[in-house]
């Protein structure tokens, strides 16, 4: 039964999914959402040790194209030095996303050729979909859904290409049917990570179980070649994932992706909840839509923002969503348990159980460095 | 050899293009992994180049620019085509 939520409380603290960011990054990543960042931007051009340090988040969180818009609109002053900086830092990061895009095209076509259904998650689909101009959402790799019964066709595809898979198939099936991704490097140059699911731990695996490409895909023109991408409906949700449960580094630039999606007439709300609700991913979108509206001071854009805000999330999602962010190695074990919940089966349950202790078995280090963990959640003040 | 500009030349970017438009200049990926930036007029010119255009349009179009753009636009299609991004005929 779900609970009142208490007045005010908020599913995901904000400060959670933009801690250490500082004032002006936050005031570039919101740049051009029409609504009052000019706060967080400076008034005069940050001085030498600042500029440094915001340079740097610029370059991790993928900020230069905002950035550049900014500074070209004279909404964020900067001396002639970081002019240059500005030119050329946004100059290099769109090279780089262009030949991702020439390497995503060759991938549409190889995928293509082995009848491999699949849609280009965040980065490019975002960019031409979302943004007033797709220089402004900038990439670091290529991101790719595909079901859980083509991953592995699909992961055979890719060393086809010449992709070198960054950690093996712990035993032939699991990450199709329990992981999250693959990473391939494709030549050193360039990364492709292989999704059947959005996120890793219960989340993840409830989501995974159901069919992740059920809304018909957005076609976008790149390079002359029609490529899938995630339609509204599914990148919201994608892109709530991305911000509330992070698996690696912690970015600002989803946060801005949910409020894209978020401005009117983008996402058929229905639809998103719904599809959110089906994928047990409802209280993820939630947060996420509240953070986003939290952090960028959106306005009501639509009635997905009144809904999360009074959404009230069971006692399991609670639960769910706390021991996401909770590195405690008691939560670890804990969490282990929600996945198998996850499943949905008794037999689905047992089947991850049993695949887990096979690959534990077979690469005795990680059991050790499990067992360690659990050692630690026995007795929490031993380090 | 690269068929002379006429008035009635018909100048299209090329449909394979990888591009970004930027504050700086739109970025084009060459053939030889390089990076292309059209930067000014060059840049309003490609831009324009949403559909095929004939020479003649192009004139018609860069001549009511607040400043007269018309003048060098043969050689900047000219440019462009032989860098392989855009095609005449």
């Amino acid at each position: 039964m779900n609970r009142p939520r208490r007045l005010g409380a908020r599913l995901v603290a904000p400060q959670e999914v933009v801690a250490d960011l500082a004032a002006e990054v936050i005031g570039v990543a919101g740049y051009g959402l029409g609504t009052p960042t000019s706060p967080n931007l400076p008034s005069e051009p940050l001085d030498a040790t600042r500029w440094g340090d915001f340079g740097g988040s610029m370059d991790e969180q993928r900020l230069w194209g905002l950035l550049a818009r900014a500074v070209a609109d004279g909404a964020f002053p900067v001396d002639g030095t970081q002019g240059q900086a500005v030119t050329e830092g946004h100059r290099a990061a769109v090279a780089g996303c262009l030949r991702l895009d020439r390497e995503l095209v060759g991938l549409a076509e190889a995928f293509a050729s082995e009848a491999v259904e699949f849609r280009v998650l965040k980065g490019v689909g975002s960019a031409l979909t979302l943004y007033d101009d797709p220089a402004e959402r900038l990439y670091g790799d290529v991101d790719v859904l595909v079901a859980g019964v083509d991953f592995d066709r699909a992961a055979a595809v890719l060393t086809a290409l010449g992709g070198a898979r960054h950690s093996p198939d712990p035993q032939p099936g699991y990450v199709a049917r329990f992981g999250k991704s693959a990473t391939f490097d494709m030549g050193g140059a360039w990364e492709i990570d292989l999704h059947r699911t959005l996120a890793l731990g219960p989340f993840g695996l409830a989501a995974g179980r159901h069919d992740l490409l059920a809304e018909p895909a957005r076609i976008v023109e790149i390079g002359g070649r029609p490529v899938p991408v995630t339609p509204p409906a599914t990148a919201l949700i994608a892109a709530a994932f991305h911000t509330v449960l992070p698996a690696d580094s912690r970015r600002v630039v989803p946060l801005r992706d949910v409020a894209e999606l978020l401005r009117p007439g983008r996402v058929d709300p229905v639809r998103c909840v719904a599809l959110a609700a089906r994928w047990q991913a409802t209280v993820v979108v939630a947060a996420a839509i509240e953070v986003a509206t939290a952090v960028f001071d959106l306005p009501v854009w639509g009635p997905l923002q009144p809904w999360a805000a009074s959404y009230r999330p069971s006692r399991l999602e609670r639960t769910w969503l706390a021991r996401h962010h909770d590195d405690h190695p008691a939560a670890y074990l804990l969490r282990t348990l929600d996945e198998v919940r996850a499943l949905g089966s008794p037999s689905a349950g047992g089947a991850y159980v049993r695949a887990m202790l096979r690959t534990a078995s077979a690469d005795p280090e990680p059991w050790a460095h499990r067992a360690g963990r659990l050692a630690k959640a026995v007795r929490p003040g031993s380090s | 050899m690269a068929p002379a500009i006429e008035a009635t030349t018909v100048v299209s970017r090329r449909s394979d293009a990888l591009w970004r438009d930027t504050p700086s200049g739109v970025l084009v990926l060459g053939d030889d992994d390089e990076i292309i930036c059209i930067e000014g007029a060059g840049r309003l010119l490609w831009l324009v180049l949403e559909q095929p255009t004939t020479m003649a349009e192009l004139s018609a179009f860069f001549a009511d620019a607040t400043n007269d753009l018309s003048v060098g636009l043969e050689r900047g299609v000219a440019d462009l085509a032989a860098l392989g991004l855009v095609g005449l005929a």
